[in-house]
């Protein structure tokens, strides 16, 4: 495959170019309700030109191997018709390596009845709960070998797999309808999706339960997040800003995201790390054969680096980070994240919650988006806090806001940090979904603006 | 057309598969698509994506089987992992159907074929030379994607169909930083035919900065909100998920079991349409080759179907409405082709005049993380303003609206007279009553 792809790039008329080749399968397992709704394998095999002529890209994808040295000029031309300046890439030192996984249990080796055992297993589970109108027990496990080779001289093939389970309750009463979900995946292997009995319970339990609970009333609140929320908060909120090619050609952005700037108090830290072995976000090399690394985002609430693509970097004068990504052969490298955290601080939650005699304690995550400085992310879970404790349960907590207010809010940073992977992933442009983990301990928010009655 | 190859495949497959189930289909897609992007007002790339993929659905002892690929050569890998997933797969409660008149439904422009990549480019220029004129800070992006799919059905029952769409998409962003404050503007089309109106959307988009200048506090109590055509697309998702026959078959859905009921205020008809001509949605046969058709859903309010596939409506003893849909590497699935919501008798600017205080929305944020199933939402008002004595008194930021769609599509305050296109949606603007809005206020 290697020397089928070099010999390609050898005729590439362009001042880079990359061939990325991808053999992928995959295969589901969906109960929805009573009914096994799906139970298929997909296999794939891919590929892409990518080439940079006087700094414009042209791009070419597609199935058919049979046919590089046509997509290798296609991709010039289309580079050359964008072209206009000189290109800038940050040098990268080109990288010879194989990197095969490395999982306890590979899904490959377990039978396709088993899957759908523990499938069907799980569903029963959560519908032999009384009020529970349906249920979904989604699993997916898939297998990708990555070649890449670059004119630069680069020759990577890195090996991934990926297993991951999502469940969910619906419980109804007429027209009232709640739903809890609990969602795990990451590259730990089989194991990762074993041992979800008590967890199809609770779901049950909880969606039954918030059938009952009150929507709340909108308005300001002291939020203390669950390290869930939290890690959904950091990606969502602060990890795309993190994002270079957000800023790199928009000076007023830049202005904003300065390196040295404050954005958070002494104690709030934010990182982005592939390097976390088995974590949903980890990587070697990223897609254009750039090593990963720690990248820290805010150090003692000053922003101190971003994350980068050899573009980006090149372009503000900084050093790559290996952060871009694509989800797949149909798609470029873009900047994206990894694995995202809140660094931990001293707070127990205990501690948290007894000093905070009023506010709202929110769990999970059913979604968040932005829009620049203006954030939103749904809770999948909340409680009222008063005296210090929990009280009763409210539903439709959906938090918002400005980022940077809320950055400089977190009055307080707990000391369980913990890590989220998913069958889901992280959207950008038309790339969706992209394997990351978000990590965070519990944290505190003052004066957070909550959306409801 | 499909390369020879690529035919020789489907029926080898179809062959194979003959051989080895009770009955089989097989679903090719290949698509060629040429995006074109602008971002911070410079021509940033020129793509070229060239997909195809196949998937065979096969019925064996009464169950289910499926499989998908990309690599076409190796068609008995592709059998055999369809008829093994057979073993344990759902009752099929349908058979492949067998071939039947479609309508006559306009879903290939050649004109988007013949699309060269320069007119594009100029188009997006161009499109960006006038925002700047009127906007210098601005930041624009543009982004212009044509494609052309060829979809190829053929099954053990005998049909064996294919044809040829076109899709065509334009998007105009705009990006506006003033005072530490961003502004987000945008407007486009998604269709089946040739949609280029830059004209149109530069004059909304530099509308919408002029109007957004002045910002004022929101609100917050139970107010009047005029949703423009675009923001009541929004709201009409949760209703599409509440008709989808899985949902209903499930249970999971608020309108199961409410067929001939009083749902919506009299005022709302809404419909199914997969034969508009080159409508964004449009299909003349559906992803299982059942003919596409139109569906009354709500009629003056009162529920009057689902929207089914083969198998939900198997399950539910219905017939299929001519709603499956499909990517290939998954199994056809329900879902709503155009949805279209009858005008009403009202003028825009008369649903704004009849506001004493309350908000118009054009644009939201965070639309799909609440709970969609019970109709709930929840999101931030992106593009909205505050509307006094019936005038935009000016944009309102940091401002979350919440509601149920289901109870807000009973308080209806007035429907507007024209229609607009948005992708599958076709919709009036309308204004409800007692819609929840938290602001600074």
């Amino acid at each position: 495959m290697e020397a089928l792809l070099k010999k390609a790039l050898a005729h590439a008329r362009a001042d880079y170019a990359e061939i990325r080749a991808e053999r992928q399968t995959t295969t589901s397992v969906t109960y929805v309700g009573r009914e096994l709704e799906e139970l298929s394998s997909f296999a794939s095999v891919g590929g892409c030109v990518r080439a940079l002529v006087g700094g414009g890209w042209g791009f070419v994808a597609f199935n058919d191997l049979d046919d590089l040295p046509r997509y290798v000029r296609l991709a010039c031309e289309q580079a050359a018709l964008v072209g206009r300046a000189a290109s800038a890439l940050a040098p990268v030192p080109p990288a010879a390596d194989a990197v095969a996984a490395h999982v306890a249990s590979d899904p490959r080796d377990v039978p396709l009845a088993h899957k759908e055992a523990l499938c069907r297993s799980y569903n029963e589970r959560i519908l032999r709960h009384e009020r529970i109108q349906t249920s979904s027990v989604r699993y997916r496990d898939s297998w990708k070998q990555t070649t890449f080779v670059s004119s630069d001289g680069a020759a990577i093939c890195e090996e991934e797999v990926f297993c991951g389970a999502s469940i969910a309750a619906i419980a109804r009463e007429g027209m009232n309808v709640q739903r809890a979900h609990k969602g795990v995946g990451d590259l730990r292997g089989f194991s990762i999706v074993e041992g979800l009995d008590d967890d199809c319970d609770r779901i049950a339990e909880r969606a039954v339960r918030l059938l009952a609970a009150e929507p709340v009333r909108g308005g300001r609140y002291t939020v203390i997040a669950d390290p869930l929320l939290a890690g959904v908060f950091a990606h969502e909120a602060f990890g795309h800003l993190s994002e270079a090619d957000f800023v790199y050609e928009n000076p007023q952005l830049r202005a904003i995201m300065e390196l040295g700037r404050r954005f958070g108090p002494d104690h709030l830290s934010i990182v982005d790390d592939p390097t976390l072995e088995g974590e949903a976000g980890h990587y070697r090399y990223d897609s254009e054969g750039t090593p990963g690394h720690r990248t820290y985002l805010l150090k003692g609430g000053i922003l101190t680096s971003r994350l980068h693509s050899r573009e980006t970097a090149a372009k503000m004068g900084e050093a790559p980070t290996g952060n871009a990504r694509a989800i797949d052969y149909q798609h470029q490298p873009i900047v994206r994240m990894s694995n995202t955290f809140i660094e931990p601080g001293p707070w127990s939650l205990d501690a948290l919650l007894a000093d905070t005699p009023e506010g709202l304690y929110v769990r999970g995550a059913l979604g968040g988006q932005t829009e620049m400085e203006m954030f939103t992310f749904s809770a999948e879970e909340a409680f009222v806090i008063r005296g210090g404790r929990l009280a009763e349960r409210v539903r439709e907590v959906v938090l918002t806001g400005n980022v940077f207010e809320t950055l400089a809010s977190i009055d307080a940073v707990g000391d369980d940090l913990a890590f989220y992977g998913g069958l889901g992933g992280c959207g950008k442009g038309a790339q969706s979904p992209l394997r990351v983990a978000t990590g965070s301990p519990h944290i505190r928010i003052r004066n957070c603006l909550v959306g409801g009655r | 057309m499909p390369a020879p190859s690529t035919s020789a495949a489907v029926e080898r497959i179809l062959e194979l598969a003959r051989r080895r189930a009770d009955a089989a289909e097989v679903y090719l897609e290949a698509r060629e698509s040429r995006p074109i992007q602008f971002e911070n007002n410079e021509l940033k790339y020129v793509h070229t994506k060239s997909e195809r993929g196949v998937s065979l659905r096969v019925i064996h002892r009464g169950r289910l089987g499926f499989a998908s690929t990309t690599d076409l050569s190796e068609p008995e890998r592709l059998v055999a992992r369809a008829v093994e997933s057979a073993q344990f797969g759902q009752e099929a409660r349908f058979a492949f159907p067998a071939r039947a008149a479609c309508p006559a439904v306009e879903v290939y422009d050649p004109r988007v074929a013949q699309f060269p990549v320069e007119e594009g480019i100029r188009l997006g220029r161009e499109a960006i030379a006038s925002v700047l004129e009127a906007v210098p800070d601005a930041q624009c992006y543009v982004e212009i994607n044509k494609s052309v799919t060829t979809q190829r059905l053929a099954n053990t029952s005998g049909l064996d169909a294919q044809q040829e769409a076109t899709g065509f998409e334009c998007h105009l962003v705009v990006l506006r930083i003033r005072d530490g404050s961003m502004l987000w503007v945008s407007d486009g089309d998604s269709s089946c035919g040739l949609m280029a109106d830059f004209d149109r959307y530069t004059a909304k988009v530099i509308g919408d900065i002029r109007r957004a200048e002045t910002e004022v506090k929101a609100p917050s109590g139970a107010l009047p909100v005029l949703f423009t055509a675009r923001a009541v697309g929004l709201l009409l998702q949760f209703i599409e998920t509440a008709v989808n026959g899985k949902l209903v078959q499930k249970g999971a859905s608020p309108l199961t079991g409410r067929l001939g009921e009083q749902v919506l205020d009299p005022s709302v008809t809404l419909w199914d349409d997969a034969t508009r001509d080159y409508g964004d949605g449009s299909w003349p046969w559906d992803a299982e080759g059942v003919p596409g058709r139109r569906t009354v859903l709500f009629e003056r309010g009162v529920l009057r179907s689902y929207l089914f596939d083969l198998q939900t409506a198997g399950m539910l003893g219905v017939e299929s409405t001519g709603n499956a849909d499909r990517d290939f590497p998954s199994l056809p699935h329900p879902a709503a082709s155009n949805l279209v919501l009858a005008p009403g008798a009202e003028t825009f600017e008369g649903l704004l005049a009849g506001i004493g205080r309350g908000l118009v929305v054009d644009e939201v944020i965070g639309g799909g993380q609440s709970n969609v199933l019970a109709g709930e939402f929840s999101v931030n008002v992106g593009l909205g303003f505050l509307v006094e004595r019936g005038e935009l008194a000016g944009r309102v930021k940091d401002c979350m609206m919440a509601g149920n769609v289901f109870e807000l599509f009973r308080r209806i305050r007035g429907i507007g007279s024209r229609q607009e296109t948005h992708g599958s949606t076709v919709t009036p603007p309308i204004c409800f009553e007692g819609v929840h809005v938290a602001g600074g206020e």
